[in-house]
């Protein structure tokens, strides 16, 4: 019985990421399973600013254009580590945001060498105090230009989606 | 007998705005369905006036909008209903045209302004035109306002836009600018998808107006915006 549980738990998270994956159209997936309620990561992401929290490392402020209230149109902006206050590297605006699913999709509008890249976010409820994250990155086309290669863009976008699970395991997981 | 002249009366009225629309018959794809193209010109002919595209043409024609278009008009305008109808099966293709379909803007970039405008004898500037869409017609609309350079005024109302999600992407990334844009809904209709394309569209800095209605999601609530709605394009 134990062992159908477990085969069944193991169906269900495929499935699901791979459902997701499909449906966001998706270049990059990661996921992470976190040894916390959904409610609890959700509640953290749900309110969209605060991420250098999770990735010190790769930011030093976020916060909400005009204050904005999450949700669908919010625009957030991102500040590099040793970025003046204020000063964004990067803006992204949400284009999706449904508490009842845990999930919200954002587009990176601005400060970053690709177009049309539209970035998401699902936490998946697994029971028992577990949930499992599924972050996933797409983007139409790369932009060239002087600083970066599209091998090291694409490489820091995959740097950045571990680090924000890791991140998030760090902060909420039962480690 | 005097109920009976009016209506008579009336009746003539409604013949004679008929009698002005001018139908082009073009095909969407070729040996695919056509689409009907009724045009209607306006009494007093302008250089520097408006058109206004209208989606679900035959079924907004048939619920009675040139009759009302007419009575409450604000200025000389042309308007073109552009059908999804099929006029030789009598398929409506609505559900294929309206879902963020890239083939239907191509066509209606390409083939649709073209055909009705040389049809015309006139070239309009987006500031001119408008396009106007009902339900799924509004979820074109939205659509056509993240990637489409042709139109500078948008209509919306009642927009359903649970079928596809593509609209939202390129209404962020659209480098369109100074768009007009009109957002309507009756109550339990549209209001959260109004809601969510507000907040999109203003944050691009649109002008934006908005109204919630007390009808609902049919012809007669769409109908009776059509006086505030022809207002806004003519600002």
């Amino acid at each position: 019985m134990q062992f159908l549980k477990s085969l069944l738990a193991v169906v269900f998270l495929c499935s699901t990421v791979a459902v997701f994956a499909q449906s966001a159209n998706a270049d990059i997936t990661k996921s992470q399973i976190i040894e916390a309620s959904a409610d609890e990561v959700w509640e953290r992401l749900r309110q969209l600013d605060g991420l250098e929290e999770i990735i010190p490392n790769f930011l030093g402020d976020s916060w909400l254009v005009n204050n904005a209230e999450p949700g669908v149109g919010a625009k957030r902006s991102c500040a590099a580590p040793g970025t003046p206050k204020g000063q964004a590297s990067y803006t992204e605006q949400v284009l999706e945001y449904d508490d009842e699913k845990r999930y919200y999709t954002y587009a990176v509008i601005d400060g970053v060498p690709a177009k049309g890249m539209v970035n998401s976010f699902k936490v998946v409820d697994l029971g028992y105090q577990k949930c499992m994250v599924v972050w996933t990155s797409s983007m139409e086309a790369f932009v060239e230009n002087p600083q970066m290669t599209e091998e090291q863009f694409l490489g820091f976008i995959h740097s950045a989606g571990d680090a924000i699970l890791a991140g998030l395991d760090r902060l909420h997981g039962d480690n | 007998m005097r109920n009976l002249f009016f209506l008579f009366l009336s009746l003539l009225a409604f013949l004679d705005t008929k009698a002005q629309l001018e139908s082009l018959i073009v095909d969407y794809q070729e040996g695919g369905p056509s689409i009907t193209i009724n045009i209607y010109r306006p009494r007093e002919e302008l250089e520097q006036t408006r058109i206004h595209y209208f989606t679900d043409g035959n079924k907004l024609l048939d619920n009675g909008i040139l009759e009302s278009l007419i009575e409450h008009e604000t200025s000389p305008a042309y308007y073109v209903f552009v059908s999804t109808i099929d006029p030789v099966s009598g398929l409506d293709h609505r559900n294929e045209y309206f879902f963020c379909n890239p083939v239907y803007l191509e066509f209606f970039e390409e083939q649709v302004l073209p055909l009705v405008e040389q049809h015309l004898g006139l070239s309009f500037l987006p500031a001119q035109r408008s396009l106007i869409g009902v339900s799924f017609g509004g979820l074109n609309a939205a659509y056509f306002s993240g990637i489409n350079e042709s139109f500078q005024k948008y209509v919306l109302l009642s927009p359903v836009t649970y079928p596809c999600k593509i609209f939202k992407e390129k209404v962020v990334f659209s480098t369109n600018q100074d768009l007009k844009i009109f957002l309507s809904t009756g109550t339990k209709d549209a209001e959260l998808y109004v809601r969510e394309l507000e907040a999109l569209y203003r944050s691009k800095g649109y002008t934006l107006e908005t109204i919630q209605t007390e009808g609902g999601h049919d012809f007669e609530n769409w109908l009776g915006q059509m006086t505030r709605v022809m207002q806004f394009l003519s600002e």
